[in-house]
């Protein structure tokens, strides 16, 4: 809570927050609440996405005179800066492009998705490039983000939630946002309009309060074309907000709950050896145990990419593992040295816990 | 992540290998408990690349991480055919026994189970 509010009266289920009292404070922050709406919107970081702007000023308005606030974003990697697996291209149904954004492809339609600066949006570094083909998809291929238990969604429970996606197409009637749970559409927005100009695609809908598996929130495609998704905003609320980017240090970190790569791949970073104490014999064991930089979401996925330089013992295999850590083991061929290193091409260590 | 997309009925699985592009069936010979002590451990099943590229995928029995049915129904096949590791259910036993086995084995996991539908 800023520090000139002392209390909100909060109605989550419009979204509407007023101040129920404050004081005005110095500097910066007293010249925003004494600003008219329309300055508001100017002086907000990503003021130049004009439909943001107006959101919030129609936001500023139904607050009767309260401060329009960045929220917390509910999305992991909503700014699509962050593609720990690579620029791509991701082609398959099921797979992760950016990180935390997966490719869910119906039919015969075929979808690829490509990191992009050239495209991305103001203030953005990066975007997502999605070419999309259509088949037999009728509309239902998507290029969305997951919410379920794996991401303590419980906290959307009963709450209605409200997301904007940012999005630049040239084919009108291609590309909408969309808000699903459980399979059944809560909210699409209206077609992007093919302007070849970013536009921001809002939906909103209340989530019930129990009995939910899984929340996506996506991006349909229903025609061929090349759109450029960026900048996603979720709020808890009925008022959308501005994106609002992390901190890169806090945004890979939010990434890696899901996704961590243990080294870059082929870097020679990840050793297991005898450290001075060679084998005796064969059939021994060399172990090590590697701690994951962030606690991952559920018990993850390890995959040891192949490729690794194996000197007098086998590629290296997982023990065991959890959220915390790996326990990697390798099998001595005979007595004497031994070391396993990640030079090749590829090798490295994945560990997935992907909602 | 050596990624599984079918799982067939003889208990082979259909695989896409995401960092290197690879496709393939990884044949229910090719697929095994992880062995971290010497014996198998009935709570990570193995999934190898038919590429022959040396990368394999260790997979949780709750699935989680990403298909999370269809790993749960290739622990389910696996046990069929080879008997879990943890000594209970043994080989050739029916598939309801099976289903209730690793579905106990992913509660005991804080997991959750998600594979019924696919299996029946």
């Amino acid at each position: 809570m800023p520090d000139n509010v002392v209390a909100w009266d909060s109605d989550k289920s419009n979204g509407v927050f007023v101040p129920v009292a404050r004081t005005l404070v110095a500097g910066a922050f007293a010249s925003v609440i004494d600003t008219n709406v329309a300055d508001i919107a100017d002086i907000v970081p990503g003021s130049a996405k004009a439909q943001g702007a107006t959101n919030l000023a129609a936001d500023a308005g139904s607050r009767a005179g309260g401060v329009p606030l960045a929220f917390p974003n509910l999305f992991v990697n909503g700014g699509h800066e962050q593609w720990q697996r690579g620029t791509g291209a991701f082609t398959g149904s099921g797979s992760y492009a950016a990180d935390s954004w997966q490719l869910a492809i119906t039919g015969t339609d075929t979808l690829s998705v490509s990191r992009d600066s050239a495209n991305a949006d103001i203030g953005s570094k990066y975007c997502s490039a999605c070419t999309f083909g259509l088949g037999s998809g009728a509309g239902l291929t998507e290029y969305r983000q997951l919410f379920n238990a794996a991401t303590d969604f419980t906290q959307l429970m009963g709450q209605r939630v409200t997301i904007t996606f940012r999005v630049k197409c040239a084919v009108a009637g291609a590309v909408r946002a969309s808000l699903m749970v459980d399979g059944v559409v809560l909210s699409n927005s209206a077609f992007h309009t093919g302007s070849g100009l970013y536009e921001t695609l809002t939906v909103t809908g209340l989530i019930a309060a129990s009995g939910v598996t899984y929340v996506s929130a996506r991006v349909l495609f229903a025609a061929a074309c090349t759109a450029y998704v960026d900048d996603v905003m979720g709020v808890i609320g009925s008022v959308p907000s501005v994106y609002v980017p992390m901190h890169p240090a806090d945004d890979i970190a939010r990434d890696q709950r899901y996704y961590e790569l243990l080294a870059e791949a082929q870097s020679g970073s990840l050793v297991l050896g005898d450290a001075g104490a060679p084998a005796t014999a064969g059939g021994q064991f060399g172990r090590v145990c590697l701690v994951y930089k962030v606690k991952k979401a559920v018990s993850p996925t390890v995959t040891v990419v192949g490729g690794w330089s194996n000197v007098n013992c086998g590629t290296p295999f997982v023990g065991n593992f959890d959220t915390l850590a790996v326990r990697l083991a390798t099998s001595v061929v005979g007595a004497g040295a031994f070391s396993t290193v990640n030079n090749g091409s590829a090798s490295t260590i994945t560990v997935e816990a992907n909602p | 992540m050596i990624r599984p997309i079918a799982v067939n009925s003889d208990g082979s699985v259909v695989i896409v290998f995401d960092e290197l592009g690879h496709t393939g069936t990884v044949t229910p010979a090719s697929i095994s408990f992880s062995v971290p002590d010497g014996t198998p451990d009935y709570r990570t099943l193995v999934l190898t690349c038919p590429d022959g590229c040396g990368s394999a995928s260790y997979h949780p029995i709750t699935g989680d991480g990403l298909c999370r049915a269809l790993i749960q129904e290739a622990f389910v096949r696996q046990v069929r055919l080879k008997g879990c590791p943890c000594g209970v259910a043994t080989i050739g036993r029916p598939f309801a026994v099976v289903i209730a086995h690793i579905r106990s084995h992913v509660q005991a996991n804080r997991g959750n189970w998600e594979a019924n539908q696919v299996i029946a």
